[in-house]
């Protein structure tokens, strides 16, 4: 098809709050129209340029890229790249604009431009540019000059008098200036669209957006917004008929196209730091040598398995020039390694591998060397780990290796990396934050105009609702149709789906860093971030994994903070010492415990649905406790997989393989797809995929662009197992299995389930230290601390009280108990706690509430809030009495000097407080109730056929039953069936509420405290309740939240 | 067009000026006005098309706007200006 | 002494039922608007809220129920109205708040509350729907008390026997601060008759001059007098639009002609004012905005200024289909000179004359100006319009 015309100015939703379509819609619609090439110049950004460049790929279009800068004047100027230099300069001169101005307003001064001019193409610019408005205010030798300094920084092949004809008051006008112009300086024009949508009906949002942009409504953005609805990306036809007078202007814009020869994916210069060994070695001898020394310290000697596996690895490192990779990384785990020790949390004498500072986690376990230089925690021999998943013959790109640390490690260690590379060199990964449902509402009815007090409750309201159903949830909802024909709410509905998901913001990724030898601000455009001495990235890591840069994850992980602290706990209270790598992985006691759902607490298997599935898939050892952890993720949820699987385990499913060609892969998981690994296996063994492009195809699943991009795989995956002998209609079937939603990788899984293993043992052996170190970790894991309290007490700890002359700052061991710390308090932070112990420490232990109180002058709501939870109990008799004395202390009578007088006199007997009072004052300032549980204190009052949980195992299936407790959890994973969990004092209650039910109960359920009837279900040795009927008891505000889920 | 409340005009309200005034506009080649017949007036032809543009807003309104301007040159050397409404239908003369 | 407390719960409530027939079948709340929240004024009786409840917490248990805005002008206007049968017994009547009075009988011990029960259900302008209980005793506090326990139309006369009449009843009803009630329950002293087991002297020590307050008033001991009710005082403008407006630009131009006539209005010569209330009818619902000035403002020009920065936030529910300014609050007279400048003077003058014309030819609008809106705007009809003109 011939064409006359490129659009070459053009801006997605990277143009934040203005451009108001998709990069694939944009791209989309340029190949309908029939484009060959498309520009993409978002403002001050490049944040889309790596998606763009592989969206337009896909559809045979060129992607130009380029960016519309904002001068320090205020004016635009954009700028289309030539050459990779061009890329360079561009990269650098937009990082110019954001570390030197307001990160939110990133300005460019004129001045830097020609040092780095070099390899771009300048178009003079849209209405806002320097040119149009010295036209616009007479001034022609202003923009005369402006044109001679850019032609003498560009050259004069590289500049172009930039033209739009969008319909708005004075377009024509200054068109034929601006011709004038050009004609006078023998400047060549071209045409652009300022386009900033793909279809014409976009322009509503794009008016949205402006308004949100400005935090105004649309009423009041009038001379913000634009004209009309022309800024869209229009057809060669429609382009040529506006400008008929100017036939050049869209010649050039081929002429334009034509020269850019940059290549993003190809051409982009980042280079993984080089590492400086010592004298006479090489990376690869130097890591060699410390992996078999490490080797020696590990199994005693070399054996064969060792040796034969080392070999391979070192052979693959070798050919992939991974060796400096992987000692930077070991250099990192020893800068890790020094933070724990200045932290006091490691001994120099320990080696490293015995209390590794960090653990790997992905397919990077599988990696021996990994292993021995620190990486990893997991021997991959004892586990029988394939390597290709990590490193492989054909590797595409170079693998990224993510460490958990404790969480007090991971802060400290990212400000060490970036002091050691410098913040050129060394920068945070970026985060694209995407409108979410509640932001998304929220920005458009503010735009809109719509009352404050009808979006609280709509956006309370459909926080459960899928955007798409917003205009359906407005038309029928009986609280909100009465609002269905009033224009804004229309157009809220149409408008949020669009704006859903749309970029919002550019933040830093919580953990990812990137480290190169070439500067960064040359490879993508910096930022700074939030906090102070923050550099970022605009790239998030889908774009950094596509650009082949190796980013690498400080994850701060609760449950090694939890480990760290508890091995701790254990030595000072037994003096043993445990090496956690060497303990029974094998230990029936253990896996007993498992079996039992006695799991709160424990990593990766506490949470309720991993307490059904593991009483069922009964793991026995590290492989079924991989199994076990990966089983319970979305994407093996989503054919149902974890059912079957369950059902094939238990030997209660017949079931056979849809093609022989699946055994391979997915054998070791009784035909299900439980791990990542197992697509790319079954992308190699049906589809004939190599290791790269299986990999390709997977990730192709997670992109926002996916729909675009797995047509094409999915008829290669077709055409490559027809070529096998696989019938269309199985392949067809198999290639359905694959979804986009998360599940592990195999290795991952495998690391994961060994800590949870290792987090079973604690619990199991040391329950005292493995309680106190969790309750010090919150907030974590999936339960509250009252739960976590009553598993504790079903464990045989007791919890005690805070008290003002025993506890520390957290839960300590005393007299082989859990006793809470002050920060468990409410409004006793660190400063209070710090002035309770100093002046504990000095003057000894405390002799009664005066005393208390005068020495450590605390306000009188904390001295109450510690009266409510018990603190002074060994002051006083009552805690009333206590707080009346508190009361007669802290308060002086107004008209008296305060003089110390004794407050006996004006002491007085007060009422006993009953232990539901105590236990409502408790939960309130503490969160839990050590000494019981409310339903102990109600279920006096309750009738006598409401059950209480210890007692429901006896019952049959389908029997009727009435249950009542604590909501500690309320879930709505995929699908419709909410999951509830109850908590009385015996145990938990699970629940289960299907659809119609929960429509109908919805209010009720929502209370804190219930009464509800129903009945039992009982499979595969599972129990629920199937809920018909619930009612609410009267709540306490006092109550410990539930988790929700929702 | 803007909504009228209903509020007939005199006491204590508020008018705004320059309301447009319906015409009517016979179209020629290429979809451009060539006579226009103003309200109580005579007909004149369109000797040229000086300038367009377009206005679309207040969308989210129960009165949005969609109007194509245009400023013309009429036969006897005066200079106007009219707009269709893209939504209501019809043509306006309206002074800028 | 003797004292009639004249109680009505959710006076508001009833007002707005009374007022609008159409919401009386389903449950609403009245929402008082404050700088950076709304709260629970009233609501229908059995809602599970408070007064002074944020309003996210109300509609989170009770999330369908309808939400009216305050009008707390109307409401005072027709309390004030109702108290104002009872200057027939009394000069000195108290407001404690809506829906709360206390009239001073002066020892009539002629009047029996039965006379004063029947008398109120003679006179009463508004509707009989209206829920008056009655309560007489020899303080302020005891007829309270005996007004709580009254029914509409069984009035109740607080005993001698103070202290058994007293000690079953809750705290709730001391007039004392909300942290010295959450104190009093967290000690298990529930009700008055709790407090009477104790000396003074303890109570006073834990509570201050609370303290002391909270123990005479459960021994039945209140010395507080009544103070006589202050009724407001306003000055309304109102003008209605042609077409919608819902630029903030276009309603302040509304607004300065709205505040132009206020100032110069008889009632205001001289006098500062400390509120104003906006009131709007939009296509939605009505709209309301209450402004207070501190200190009070003595020119419309300064009314105007603080006025825009309070609207430039504001999220109109619709085009304003007329505004409605009432200004109340006013100060006592402070001084006026005349002014020394002469365009101030030509345009007091001027306004001198439009008063004239007004009173020769009619109240409506005989000078009019052209006044630029959005002059700036796309579209040619919103740049300028024409309002009448006040100096």
């Amino acid at each position: 098809m011939a064409y006359s015309y490129i659009e070459l100015h053009a801006h997605s939703n990277f143009s934040l709050k203005e451009g108001a379509s998709h990069i694939h819609e944009l791209t989309t619609q340029a190949q309908k129209l029939g484009y060959p090439a498309l520009g993409l110049t978002d403002h001050n950004t490049l944040a889309g340029s790596m998606l763009f460049t592989q969206t337009a790929h896909s559809l045979g279009l060129q992607p130009i890229l380029g960016s519309e800068i904002t001068l320090a004047n205020g004016h635009h100027l954009t700028l289309i790249v030539r050459t990779q230099k061009g890329y360079e300069n561009l990269s650098h001169l937009l990082s110019m604009a954001h570390i030197s101005n307001d990160r939110k307003n990133p300005l460019l001064n004129l001045k830097s431009i020609p040092d780095f001019a070099e390899g771009l193409t300048l178009l003079t610019g849209c209405r806002k540019g320097e040119i149009s408005a010295f036209l616009a205010k007479g001034q022609e030798s202003r923009a005369l000059r402006s044109v001679t300094q850019y032609l003498d920084w560009f050259g004069s092949e590289n500049v172009y008098i930039e033209m739009q004809q969008n319909y708005v008051y004075g377009d024509t006008l200054r068109n034929s200036q601006l011709a004038a112009l050009a004609q006078q300086m023998k400047v060549p024009i071209v045409a652009t669209n300022n386009v900033h949508y793909h279809t014409k009906n976009r322009h509503r949002l794009q008016d949205a957006l402006v308004a949100i942009s400005h935090n105004k409504t649309l009423s009041e953005t009038h001379k913000e917004r634009r004209a009309n609805a022309e800024f869209y990306l229009k057809s060669q036809k429609e382009m040529s008929s506006l400008f008929h007078q100017f036939p050049d202007a869209l010649k050039n814009t081929l002429k334009i196209a034509n020269r850019c020869d940059f290549d993003l994916k190809r051409d982009l210069n980042y280079r993984f730091p080089n590492y400086s060994v010592p004298a006479g070695y090489t990376p690869q001898t130097h890591l060699e040598n410390l992996c078999y020394k490490a080797a020696r310290r590990r199994y005693g000697e070399i054996t064969p398995e060792v040796r034969q596996r080392l070999e391979r690895e070192f052979q693959l490192i070798e050919k992939h020039n991974l060796a400096g990779f992987l000692l930077v990384y070991h250099d990192i785990i020893q800068e890790a390694r020094q933070v724990m020790i200045d932290l006091n949390l490691s001994d120099p004498e320990i080696p490293l591998e015995e209390r590794p500072p960090g653990r790997g986690r992905g397919s990077s376990v599988a990696l021996l060397v990994g292993y021995l230089i620190g990486l990893s925690h997991i021997d991959p021999l004892a586990f029988n780990l394939k390597l290709d998943r990590f490193l492989s013959e054909e590797m595409i790109s170079v693998p990224d290796i993510d460490l958990d640390f404790p969480r007090e490690i991971r802060t400290p260690l990212i400000e060490r990396i970036h002091q050691k590379w410098g913040w050129e060199h060394a920068a945070l990964a970026g985060m694209i934050v995407t409108y979410r449902t509640r932001s998304t509402i929220r920005a458009l009815a503010k735009a809109l105009g719509l009352p404050n007090k009808q979006i609280s409750t709509f956006t309370k309201h459909m926080h459960q609702i899928d955007i798409k159903q917003i205009g359906t949830e407005i038309n029928n909802h009986p609280g909100f149709k009465h609002l269905a024909n009033i224009p804004s709410w229309q157009h809220l509905g149409e408008l949020a789906e669009q704006l859903h998901g749309f970029p919002h913001e550019i933040a830093q990724h919580p953990g990812g860093m990137i480290i190169s030898s070439t500067p960064l601000s040359k490879i993508v455009p910096i930022r700074k971030g939030a906090f102070e001495g923050r550099f970022v990235m605009e790239w998030d890591k889908e774009a950094i994994k596509d650009a082949g840069f190796i980013k690498i994850d400080f994850l701060a992980l609760g449950t090694l903070s939890q480990m760290q602290e508890a091995l701790q706990l254990i030595e000072n209270r037994t003096g043993h010492y445990i090496d956690l790598s060497r303990i029974n992985f094998d230990d029936k006691n253990v896996y007993k415990m498992l079996h039992r759902a006695d799991t709160i607490g424990i990593f990766q298997v506490e949470s309720a649905a991993q307490m059904q599935a593991i009483i069922r898939i009964k793991p026995e050892n590290l492989f079924d406790m991989a199994l076990e952890v990966a089983a319970i993720r979305p994407g093996v949820g989503i054919h149902d997989g974890i059912t079957h699987f369950i059902r094939r385990r238990m030997k209660s499913e017949q079931w056979k393989y849809d093609h022989p060609l699946e055994r391979g892969p997915l054998a070791r998981t009784l035909g299900i797809i439980l791990y990542q690994d197992q697509v790319n296996e079954l992308a190699m063994s049906i589809g004939g995929f190599s290791g790269a492009d299986a990999e390709q195809m997977r990730r192709a699943f997670h992109k926002r662009e996916k729909d675009l991009l797995l047509s094409a795989w999915h008829q290669k995956f077709i055409d490559g197992a027809m070529k096998k002998g696989v019938p269309q209609d199985i392949a067809l079937k198999i290639f359905k299995k694959f979804n986009g939603q998360y599940m592990f990788p195999e290795s991952h899984a495998f690391a994961f389930g060994v800590t949870a293993y290792q987090m079973a043992w604690i619990k199991y052996y040391y329950p005292l230290e493995f309680y106190v170190s969790i309750f010090n970790q919150q907030p974590m894991g999936f339960w509250s601390l009252e739960t976590l309290k009553e598993d504790a007490k079903r464990h045989g700890i007791t919890i005690l009280n805070v008290d003002v002359n025993q506890s520390g700052e957290k839960a300590t061991i005393y007299k082989e108990s859990l006793l809470l710390g002050f920060l468990h308090v409410r409004k006793i932070g660190k400063s209070n706690t710090n002035r309770i112990i100093k002046a504990r420490n000095s003057n000894g232990s405390f002799v009664s509430v005066s005393d208390f109180v005068k020495r450590t002058g605390l306000q009188i709501d904390e001295l109450y809030n510690l009266a409510d939870a018990g603190a002074l109990d060994c002051l006083g008799t009552s805690r009333r009495q206590i707080k009346w004395k508190i009361g007669l202390t802290s308060q002086p009578i107004p008209h008296q000097a305060s003089l110390n007088l004794p407050i006996e006199k004006d002491l007085i007997d007060l009422p006993q407080q009953s232990s539901l009072e105590k236990m409502q004052r408790e939960y309130r300032t503490t969160g839990i109730y050590p000494k019981g549980h409310l339903l102990s204190e109600i279920r006096p009052y309750l009738s006598r056929d409401i059950l209480p949980s210890h007692k429901l195992n006896k019952q049959r299936h389908a029997a009727d039953v009435k249950v009542a407790g604590i909501v500690v959890r309320r879930q709505k994973p995929r699908g419709k069936t909410v999951f509830i969990t109850l908590e009385d004092e015996f145990g938990l209650i699970p629940l289960v509420i299907w659809e119609g039910t929960y429509t109908t109960l919805k209010d009720i359920l929502n209370a804190p405290l219930l009464v509800v009837r129903g009945k039992i279900s009982r499979r595969e040795g599972t129990l629920n309740i199937i809920v018909e009927q619930a009612r609410m008891l009267p709540d306490s505000e006092y109550l410990p939240q539930s988790r929700n889920w929702l | 067009m803007v909504k009228n409340t209903g509020t007939p005009y005199g006491l204590n309200t508020f008018r705004p000026l320059n309301i447009p005034e319906p015409c009517n506009v016979q179209m020629g080649k290429h979809d451009k006005p060539q006579i226009i017949t103003k309200k109580h007036g005579k007909s004149l032809s369109v000797l040229s098309i000086k300038d367009t543009w377009r206005v679309d807003d207040e969308w989210w309104t129960n009165h949005p706007i969609s109007r194509q301007y245009y400023t013309i040159l009429l036969e006897n050397l005066s200079r106007t200006t009219i707009f269709i409404d893209r939504i209501g239908g019809g043509w306006y003369e309206q002074g800028l | 002494m003797l004292v009639a407390t004249v109680l009505i719960p959710n006076f508001a409530f009833h007002v707005e039922r009374n007022r609008s027939l159409n919401i009386l079948t389903s449950p609403f709340l009245i929402v008082e608007r404050h700088p950076k929240h709304l709260t629970v004024m009233d609501f229908t009786p059995g809602l599970p809220v408070q007064v002074g409840m944020k309003i996210e917490k109300a509609l989170a248990k009770i999330p369908k129920v309808r939400l009216i805005d305050a009008d707390i002008l109307y409401y005072e206007k027709t309390w004030h109205e109702f108290l104002d049968i009872f200057q027939l017994y009394s000069s000195s009547i108290e407001s404690e708040r809506l829906g709360l009075a206390y009239v001073d009988l002066f020892d009539q011990s002629q009047i029996s509350a039965e006379d004063l029960s029947s008398f109120i259900s003679k006179k009463q302008q508004l509707s009989c729907s209206l829920p008056i209980q009655i309560g007489i005793g020899k303080n302020k506090y005891l007829a309270y008390i005996a007004a709580r326990r009254a029914k509409p139309g069984e009035p109740v006369i607080a005993p001698s026997n103070v202290k058994d009449f007293l000690a079953p009843t809750s705290i709730d009803y001391l007039p004392i601060s909300p942290k010295s009630h959450s104190a009093l329950k967290e000690f298990g002293l529930l009700t008055l008759g709790d407090i009477t087991h104790y000396p003074i002297g303890p109570m006073q020590a834990q509570f201050g001059n609370e303290g002391r307050l909270i123990w005479n008033l459960a021994h039945g001991n209140d010395s507080r007098p009544i103070t006589n009710r202050i009724q407001r005082e306003v000055i309304t403008e109102k003008m209605s639009f042609a077409s919608p407006i819902d630029i903030l630009t276009t309603i302040m131009v509304a607004v300065e002609v709205l505040l132009k006539r206020i100032f110069t209005h008889p009632q205001r010569r001289g006098r500062g004012v400390m509120q104003i209330d906006l009131q709007a009818n939009t296509e939605k619902e009505r709209w309301t905005k209450n402004i207070v000035f501190r200190p009070a403002q003595e020119t419309w020009t300064k009314c105007l200024r603080i006025i825009e920065r309070k609207l430039e936030r504001e999220s109109f529910p619709g085009g304003l289909e007329d505004l409605q300014i009432i200004a109340s609050e006013l100060t006592k007279e402070l001084g006026h000179q005349k002014s020394l400048f002469s365009n101030h003077r030509k345009k007091e003058q001027l306004g001198e004359l439009i008063k004239t014309l007004e009173v020769q030819l009619g109240p409506k609008p005989h000078l009019w100006q052209v006044r630029e809106i959005e002059p700036w705007s796309r579209i040619p009809e919103r740049r300028m319009a024409l309002i009448p003109f006040v100096p």
